[in-house]
C-alpha cells in the first residue's frame, strides 16, 4: 500500500514537472513574440542635432544641470498616458540623477500634474521643472514624450524615448536606493 | 554505505529524470544536437526520442533496481555517451548546444563539462554497486521516486515563478508601449 501511494506521488510529481516545463516554454515563446513585435522595452533614439555638446542652461533649464557629471532629464507631458505611468512609478521620490521637465499647456495644468504625482520640489532639491507652453521643448526641437536626455559632464550627449517603467529604471544614471515600482 | 548508496541513487535518478523529461519537451533541440555531432538528419530525428527515453529508463532502474548490473552498465554507458559527445565538440572545436536539460538550459554547450562528469557517473555506479548490493524493497524504491520527483518538480516551480515575474514585467511594459505607440 505504501509503495503504491509513494509511487503515485512520484508519478504525479513527474507529471507536474513536465507541465511546469511546458509552461516555462510557453512564457518564453510569448516573450519572443513580444520582442519580435517590438513592444518589449524598445526605445527609439532621438537625434538631438545641435543640442549635442551644449549645456542645458542654454535652453532655459537650471544651471545646476551644467554642473552634473551624469544626469537623466526626463520630459513628461500631462497629456501623455505613458508619462503618467512613469510619474506614478516614481512614488513621489526622485532617484538621484533623475531630473524632470513637465510639459503642459498652462502653468496650472503643470502644477496639477506635479501635485497629482507628488513631485512638488522640496527645499534644496529642485529637480522638477515646469515648461508651460513647451518653450524649452521647442528650443530643443522636441515634439514627443516621454523622452530622456542624457547629460554627461554638464552637456547633452544623447536622447531617447522612455517607453516603460522598467526601461526608465534601467537608464537612471546613478544607482538609487529608492526603488521604482515595476 | 547503504545510506550513501540511497542518497546517490536519489540524486542520480533526479538528474536523469529531470534531464530526460525536459528533453521530451524539446525533441527538436536534441535532434539538432545529434545532427551537429554528425548524425544524419533522418537518424537524428529518430534517435532524438531515444536519448530521453534511455535516461528515464535508467533513472527508474537506479530507483527500483540499483543492484542490477544492467542498471550500472546503463549509467556508465550514458555517462560515456555524454562524455563522447563533449569530446567530439572539443575536438571539432565547435559550439554545439547541449540541450541537456531541454531548452531551459539553452545557454549550455557540449564540451569539457560532459568529459569531466564521466568520473562522477562511474563513481556513482560504483557506489550503487557496493552500497546497495541486494534488491531494495519496493517501498524504498517508491520513496526514492517520490523524493526525486518532488525535488525536480520544486526546482521547476522555482524556474516557473521567475519566468512568471518576468512575463508580468513584459506585460506591463507592453501595455505602456501600446498606449504610447499610436501617438507617434
Amino acid at each position: 500500500m505504501a509503495a503504491t501511494v509513494l509511487s503515485a506521488v512520484g508519478i504525479l510529481s513527474l507529471l507536474v514537472f513536465v507541465l511546469f516545463s511546458v509552461l516555462v516554454e510557453v512564457f518564453r515563446d510569448v516573450r519572443q513574440i513580444r520582442d519580435a513585435l517590438g513592444i518589449l522595452d524598445r526605445p527609439l533614439t532621438i537625434d538631438i542635432g545641435l543640442a549635442a555638446g551644449t549645456p542645458p542652461s542654454s535652453y532655459g533649464l537650471s544651471r545646476q544641470l551644467d554642473d552634473e557629471p551624469f544626469a537623466l532629464l526626463l520630459f513628461l507631458s500631462d497629456r501623455c498616458a505613458t508619462c503618467r505611468v512613469l510619474a506614478a512609478s516614481l512614488g513621489g521620490t526622485l532617484p538621484a540623477g533623475l531630473w524632470i521637465v513637465v510639459e503642459a499647456a498652462t502653468s496650472q495644468a503643470a502644477a496639477e500634474f506635479i501635485e497629482m504625482f507628488r513631485m512638488t520640489p522640496t527645499s534644496g532639491d529642485e529637480r522638477v521643472f515646469v515648461d508651460p507652453a513647451g518653450a524649452v521643448a521647442g528650443r530643443l526641437g522636441l515634439n514627443m514624450t516621454p523622452v530622456g536626455y542624457r547629460i554627461e559632464n554638464g552637456v547633452f550627449t544623447s536622447a531617447g524615448t522612455v517607453p516603460s517603467m522598467r526601461y526608465l529604471a534601467s537608464i537612471i544614471p546613478i544607482p538609487s536606493e529608492v526603488p521604482i515600482g515595476v | 554505505m547503504t545510506a550513501v548508496g540511497l542518497c546517490v541513487a536519489m540524486v542520480m535518478a533526479a538528474v536523469l529524470l529531470g534531464a530526460g523529461l525536459a528533453k521530451f519537451t524539446n525533441l527538436g533541440g536534441i535532434a539538432s544536437t545529434l545532427q551537429a555531432l554528425g548524425a544524419p538528419a533522418t537518424w537524428s530525428h529518430r534517435l532524438s526520442g531515444l536519448v530521453p527515453f534511455s535516461e528515464v529508463l535508467t533513472a527508474l532502474g537506479v530507483l527500483f533496481a540499483p543492484h542490477s548490473p544492467w542498471t550500472l552498465v546503463a549509467v556508465v554507458a550514458l555517462g560515456g555517451a555524454f562524455a563522447l559527445a563533449g569530446l567530439v565538440a572539443v575536438l571539432h572545436k565547435e559550439r554545439i548546444r547541449c540541450n541537456c536539460f531541454g531548452s531551459s538550459a539553452a545557454g549550455g554547450y557540449l564540451g569539457l563539462t560532459q568529459i569531466l562528469a564521466l568520473p562522477a557517473w562511474v563513481g556513482g555506479a560504483l557506489i550503487l554497486h557496493y552500497g546497495i548490493p541486494s534488491p531494495l524493497p519496493p517501498a524504498t524504491g517508491a520513496s526514492l521516486l517520490a523524493a526525486a520527483g518532488l525535488a525536480i518538480a520544486t526546482l521547476k516551480a522555482v524556474a516557473l515563478w521567475k519566468v512568471v515575474l518576468e512575463a508580468r514585467g513584459d506585460r506591463l511594459s507592453a501595455e505602456e508601449m501600446y498606449v504610447w505607440l499610436p501617438q507617434y
